[in-house]
């Protein structure tokens, strides 16, 4: 018989977290749609058709199981000041509920901006290894433009291009793994000023996928709290707040986000910064062997795992 | 990188993986004591929020998280064929003894008729795999990823940069005094391994997950000293997963690299002139390393023929003893008469016996 032998800080536990099929986000506000003449009923009124049981079932590729889906709602209190939570929130959700479309989940945007000892985007910005364009053969640290990523190459600087001489072309930025055409994209991740709208939004992509640990712990976790008493300050709520009485899980195998066509742009930077995230292969690989273990096809690849529906006006 | 998971069968990336190539650079520390196992812990924290493993036995290690970094770029191959690849390398740091520091990359290639490049997503989620295009000729890429020429072509995968840079951030430590205590070399050992044409045919990333089949003979193994520094090793034709392979270069390299060290200091303690103020110190660290011979130890069981093989020929463990007992006999010596030899050879600072 073979002697077993471990050492228990040998192989670190990762902790597992609850996984519903789908995470449903219920669309999203900037700061100053939250002024007190807003109409937040048209609002959810427009994404309810789209988030009924049927459909969800088959966005999560469900076959005969029963759906596990559960909604969240991002509340912009990070890219500027918006009224205490106290009045903010009960509108939210009575305007959801109204439209028979609940809220189970409330985050808000600041929550992944900030944490101790480490915030989610601090975590996803030391994740990043970016898509290297044709040359790159590790000699040198990734070529990076601080605070920027890219989809390909980016165009020589001009500086350069005029001492080359003027009669050397112009060359254009390049998409890597192009088909034929470009579409290139550089996105602002932060600066003096904070981190970007798009980034943070890769952030709660990847929050409500469950695929963040910091020390092997979520760095996120949904607290309940009485709506009877919610604070009058936003650094006094917890980043992520439970506001139905028994919903299903937050975190989910696939997301679900039903937007203001306004947002095509950033969530096609949140898809460019999330192909370039090496998530911890534990969560990935614990995500995928849950879901089969229930029938269900997890994509390996990270951006595969979110939906969009993009409304128009 | 950590993938011990089995990957579900039908579920690997396509292609045919035929070759692990990576390179370890092993160096002392830069401190003038052994580092405890939670200081080293700490030096190897080089990703906010994620954990070191660690452990005690058979020896004090830790490794540091994996870090995958991107390529697009050809690969050496000897004859200058022109062969691309495309994908990530896996890195890691390890400290051995709070006194030895690894750095290690390493990728499976793997060949994949590619028109376009999978999105960027599927090379991370696939990390540690290099998709290789073109018509590959296995015997050319291994003799391209072991030699170390002039003047190599400078646009080709670059693996001992990856290591290189990873080690001075981890030498660069706050936790570390950067005093030089004991002159050790800081050596390169250049890794390929050739999968067998079992573990080919099985395909995927053979990550753990390709056992050798019952009958397969064991890999051969060349390993080369190519100067002062360089060294590399060819193994081959295995089924043993990428990580295991990495355990074992990085195991080959440990103890070539103390043996070098050792070595040197008696070289060094031959000729006068390298006889240094320190020397106290230097013997202290150099008896600190006598505990970390143990060749093998760290290997995974596939793979436990290989030190054999090198016991056999070169006798690493003969000559690890005949040196050891060298230096005591020396330090025993030098404890007894206070004539020259002790000048050469002084005795141990009580405290740092």
């Amino acid at each position: 018989m073979a002697a077993v032998f471990r050492e228990a800080t040998a192989t670190p536990r990762t902790v597992e977290v609850p996984l519903s099929h789908v995470s449903v986000e219920l669309g999203h506000l900037y700061a100053d749609d939250l002024h007190d003449d807003a109409d937040l009923s048209a609002h959810f009124a427009a994404i309810a058709p789209w988030v009924t049981p049927d459909r969800l079932g088959s966005l999560a590729r469900l076959r005969s199981q029963r759906l596990r889906a559960s909604t969240c709602f991002l509340i912009d209190d990070y890219s500027s000041p918006i009224k205490p939570p106290s009045i903010v929130i009960p509108r939210i959700i009575a305007a959801a509920a109204d439209q028979a479309v609940p809220i189970d989940y409330i985050a808000r945007e600041s929550g992944c901006a900030t944490g101790s000892p480490i915030s989610p985007a601090e975590l996803v910005a030391s994740q990043i290894v970016p898509d290297p364009a044709w040359g790159t053969n590790a000699s040198r640290p990734p070529l990076s433009q601080a605070g920027w990523l890219s989809n390909g190459q980016r165009a020589p600087a001009r500086s350069l291009t005029r001492a080359m001489g003027a009669a050397t072309p112009s060359m254009p930025p390049r998409e890597n793994g192009a088909r034929k055409h470009s579409v290139f994209v550089d996105i602002e991740l932060w600066s003096e000023a904070g981190y970007s709208c798009a980034f943070l939004a890769s952030v709660w992509q990847l929050v409500r996928l469950g695929l963040l640990r910091a020390e092997g712990q979520p760095p996120v976790v949904a607290e309940p709290v009485d709506l009877a008493s919610l604070p009058e300050s936003w650094t006094d709520l917890p980043p992520l707040i439970q506001v139905a009485s028994r919903p299903h899980p937050f975190c989910a195998y696939r997301t679900f986000s039903v937007l203001d066509g306004r947002f095509l742009p950033v969530e096609h930077a949140v898809r460019t910064i999330l192909s370039q995230v090496q998530v911890e292969p534990t969560p990935l690989a614990q995500t995928r062997r849950r879901g089969s273990a229930e029938g269900i096809d997890v994509p390996e690849q990270v951006p595969a795992r979110t939906s969009y529906l993009f409304l128009g006006p | 990188m950590a993938t011990g998971q089995a990957r579900p069968a039908g579920e690997r990336p396509d292609g045919t993986p035929f070759l692990v190539v990576g390179e370890v650079v092993t160096a002392l520390v830069q401190h003038s004591t052994p580092l405890t196992n939670p200081a080293c812990q700490e030096i190897l924290r080089i990703r906010p929020g994620s954990t070191v493993r660690a452990a005690t036995r058979p020896t004090p290690f830790a490794v540091s998280p994996a870090t995958a970094v991107g390529v697009h770029c050809t690969l050496p191959t000897a004859s200058g064929a022109r062969v691309e690849g495309v994908g990530t390398v896996v890195a890691q740091a390890t400290v051995t003894g709070g006194r030895l520091v690894q750095t290690s990359a390493r990728a499976v290639l793997s060949a994949r008729a590619f028109d376009y490049r999978a999105p960027w997503s599927y090379y991370l989620a696939n990390p540690g795999l290099i998709e290789v295009r073109g018509r590959t000729d296995i015997d050319d890429l291994v003799r391209g990823c072991v030699s170390f020429v002039d003047g190599e072509a400078a646009s080709s995968l670059d693996l001992g940069a990856v290591c290189t840079r990873l080690l001075d951030r981890v030498q660069r430590s706050p936790l570390l005094d950067r005093r030089r205590v004991l002159r050790a070399p800081r050596t390169r050992l250049r890794w390929v391994a050739v999968y067998s044409p079992a573990a080919r045919l099985a395909g995927g990333m053979p990550s753990g997950t390709v056992s050798p089949s019952a009958g397969e003979s064991p890999p051969s193994v060349e390993l080369v000293i190519h100067d002062d520094v360089t060294r590399s090793l060819v193994i081959g034709p295995t089924g043993a997963g990428d990580d295991r392979l990495g355990l074992l270069a990085e195991d080959v390299a440990r103890h070539d690299w103390l043996l070098s060290t050792l070595l040197r200091f008696v070289d060094d303690q031959r000729s006068s002139a390298h006889v240094d103020g320190a020397g106290g110190h230097a013997v202290a660290s150099l008896v600190d390393l006598f505990h970390l011979w143990m060749p093998g130890a760290l290997v995974p069981a596939e793979l436990a023929t290989v030190w054999p093989e090198l016991e056999a020929g070169p006798a690493f463990s003969r000559q690890w003893v005949n040196l050891v007992g060298h230096v005591r006999d020396q330090i025993a010596l030098a404890g007894v008469t206070p004539t020259p030899p002790a000048r050469r050879i002084p005795v141990m600072e009580p405290r740092l016996s």
